[in-house]
């Protein structure tokens, strides 16, 4: 079904009323950009027509590889629920975001790459042990997908980069001691690459993938329980999502109506292979509809995309209107850790997505828009070097535990172990 | 003032006057609402379903939740049905939720309770009889409860609702259902763990035995006596912690160790603590250590096989009569 123009909100959103269906409608042409959201377009009944729904509108893309610029097209296509037809990709066009929030996000993007690549230096130079799971590539996702959340918000992240948890608001310093196993750091050393930050909610990152699947349900159900307005984020890769407990965590999710976004990365690859070994689909996110839980796919690779997407995630989450799926497409620019040869990787798949860098797309939405010149950006650059360099010869310099701290911290009496 | 009640009644005043006392505990579980073995049972009515939640059908992850919830603020009871069952969230158990509060410096405590039955007996086969408290023992950073009477399985569960660290209490289908009945104060009382007591008092041998092998092991204290053989009954009540004072104490006395458990030998509960007695209380022995444990085979479905492969009172006196 295809509607035109100024016709398209109106025919939508009746097409809406009559079959139950929300719409999460956006038309590419600029002057009528608007996305009609369920509550504001027209009411919901009350008691969860969701579990029926699942709409998403979005133009249509010109090529079906990778992302190409949106032309002037103002076609939408709609797609009900039942409709086998899905697209392979899906573009919406973002609001411009604000001057400053922009910068903002470019800023921890490039804090983010220099903290992977310092990391990836000093595992070379033999400086650190502990290995790294690079994200390169996928630092819009990280960076987008967090920034909406506030601090008592709780993130559950990934091993792969760190680029989530300096979008949850944690300090470099902080990341480096505990990648260094530093008694000072918020783990106490202890927790290695398994991060975990009370001062900015991060209850802890876990070893097993997807055995936070359970928990970020039941930090969600305790904010719901104690009214706490806070949201959970579950981010994680498109390998993990096979993971058995990703069925029932999403299940109760939608069942207990949970304030929860569940934000996929999907970067083409699981682990030390390739994802079409390990999915029989394009596409993860459609898995939300068996639970009745709305979800976008959308580009991973622009940061206005990855934030808007996820700040409508987040306020739908926060209003009470349940979980929220979100799957941005993204590229692994890396392999799957440091010392991981990467045969599996395709050179044509790095070739097709070198020019969507995150940090040189979002760089050129600056500079088009006059916001930042080549040189004010190469400070910016040198800034964030800068900031991972402190925070790293802080670190360093900072002590290690001791025999005391062995056997601490295992149960809440000091000291103890049983 | 005590009253005389059965341990599914005992689970359950534990659990209501917890809940009653502290909005943030809850029940989380499958078939919580109904209350499969009966210790919930009831409860719905006065606590609501948000509070006695039925889960879907997903152990490793509902236990995920509850962890979630109490790393969020909440006290979870989280009921895993059956121990078989409860292997399922073994990742949860042994990988995540002992470790959580070390791996993280001491940010995040995960104050909650599980609860699941253990025990054969009922011609229920291999997936619905197993006893597996002694696989927890290996993981760290949890406290594990084998409560063998009413008393005891209100005050552990009690302690384990208060307590800021993870706790499993096992509770034996043969004690909740088999009728065992026992004195339990109505006014508020905690039982602490890794206080072992002694359940009679005995100068030949003693028999360490958790839960339904404690009663046997009394059964056998009987038929010993009337050969004049005077055992010491001690009965752990928490494995970890383990209380070693108390069960050493009585080996000094006695010089003579049985240790009488349901769960399989290897590697089990009497291995842990022939392992502490030879290590250091060699010298106290006057005799070698003796297990009383099921052999290391499935549980049979046949009622016939079963009983031969259940431990019970003969085989704790059989192992008595080994070390004298």
């Amino acid at each position: 079904m295809v509607f035109k123009g100024p016709l398209l909100a109106n025919a939508a959103l009746d097409k809406g009323t009559e079959d139950g269906v929300i719409c999460l409608l956006k038309m590419s042409d600029p002057s009528s950009q608007k996305w009609f959201l369920s509550g504001e377009a027209f009411k919901l009944p009350a008691r969860r027509p969701r579990l029926t729904l699942l709409q998403r509108v979005h133009a249509p893309c010109e090529k079906n590889d990778g992302f190409p610029p949106l032309t002037g097209s103002s076609r939408c296509a709609i797609i009900p629920t039942d409709d086998s037809v899905i697209e392979k990709r899906r573009r919406i066009v973002p609001m411009e975001l604000p001057k400053e929030k922009l910068l903002q996000l470019y800023r921890n993007m490039l804090l983010v790459r220099a903290m992977e690549q310092t990391h990836l230096r000093l595992l070379n130079e033999g400086k650190m042990t502990l290995m790294a799971h690079l994200g390169t590539g996928q630092e819009a996702v990280a960076i987008g997908v967090t920034a909406p959340l506030k601090t008592e918000d709780i993130l559950f992240g990934t091993h792969r980069g760190v680029g989530e948890f300096i979008g949850k608001g944690m300090h470099p310093r902080d990341i480096w001691m505990e990648y260094l196993g530093k008694k000072n750091g918020p783990c106490k050393g202890k927790g290695g690459l398994h991060l975990a930050d009370r001062k900015v909610s991060i209850p802890g990152l876990v070893a097993c993938l997807g055995s936070d699947f359970g928990m970020a349900v039941g930090t969600a159900l305790a904010s719901k329980r104690r009214n706490t307005g806070q949201v959970t984020l579950y981010y994680v890769g498109e390998g993990t999502c096979n993971q058995g407990d990703a069925n029932p965590s999403m299940c109760m999710a939608s069942l207990w109506n949970l304030p929860i976004v569940f934000a996929i990365s999907t970067n083409l690859y699981c682990g030390r292979a390739e994802k079409c070994t390990h999915y029989p689909t394009e596409d993860v996110a459609p898995r939300a509809a068996g639970y009745g839980i709305p979800y976008e796919i959308v580009d991973g690779q622009d940061i206005e995309v990855t934030y808007e997407v996820a700040a409508r995630a987040v306020d739908h989450a926060r209003s009470h209107e349940g979980p929220y799926v979100v799957e941005y497409k993204t590229i692994r620019m890396a392999t799957h850790h440091t010392g991981d040869a990467g045969k599996y990787v395709k050179k044509e798949d790095l070739e097709k997505w070198k020019d969507r860098d995150p940090i040189d797309l979002c760089y050129q939405k600056l500079r088009d828009r006059g916001i930042l010149t080549s040189q004010e950006d190469q400070k910016l650059r040198a800034d964030a070097q800068a900031e991972v360099d402190e925070a790293l010869a802080e670190a360093f310099s900072s002590p290690d535990p001791t025999v005391d701290d062995l056997f601490d911290d295992l149960y809440s009496e000091k000291g103890v172990i049983a | 003032m005590a009253r005389t009640i059965t341990v599914i009644q005992a689970i359950r005043e534990a659990m209501a006057e917890e809940m009653r006392r502290d909005p943030n505990i809850f029940i989380i579980g499958e078939e919580v609402r109904v209350g499969v073995l009966g210790q919930t049972v009831g409860l719905v009515e006065e606590f609501g379903p948000e509070r006695v939640l039925d889960t879907p059908i997903a152990e490793n992850a509902i236990t995920g939740v509850a962890m979630g919830a109490a790393m969020n603020g909440l006290r979870p009871v989280l009921e895993l049905m059956y121990c078989d069952f409860a292997m399922l969230a073994m990742d949860q158990i042994c990988n995540q939720l002992g470790q959580w509060r070390y791996i993280t410096g001491n940010q995040y405590s995960i104050p909650m309770t599980i609860r699941t039955a253990v025990g054969g007996g009922f011609g229920m086969a291999y997936g619905h009889s197993q006893s597996l408290e002694a696989f927890y023992m290996h993981a760290p950073g949890l406290f594990l409860a084998v409560p063998s009477t009413p008393y005891d399985a209100k005050g552990l569960l009690k302690s384990a609702i208060r307590s800021e660290d993870p706790v499993v209490v096992f509770e034996h289908k043969k004690i909740l259902l088999g009728g065992v009945e026992g004195e339990v104060p109505e006014d508020d009382f905690t039982v602490p763990f890794g206080e072992a007591v002694v359940r009679k008092k005995g100068k030949d041998a003693t028999i360490v035995a958790t839960m339904l092998m404690m009663h046997e092991a009394l059964k056998a204290a009987e038929e010993l006596a009337q050969e004049g053989i005077d055992v010491e009954v001690v009965d752990p009540r928490t494995i970890v912690p383990l209380d070693k004072d108390t069960i050493f104490e009585s080996v000094e006395k006695t010089g003579r160790l049985i240790i009488a458990e349901e769960g399989r030998m290897r590697c089990g509960v009497g291995a842990e603590i022939a392992a502490v007695a030879c290590g250091d209380y060699f010298p106290s022995l006057k005799a070698p250590v003796q297990r009383v444990a099921a052999p290391m085979i499935p549980v049979p479905g046949s009622r016939v096989l079963e009983n031969l492969y259940l431990p019970n009172k003969d085989s704790i006196v059989r192992a008595v009569k080994r070390t004298l």
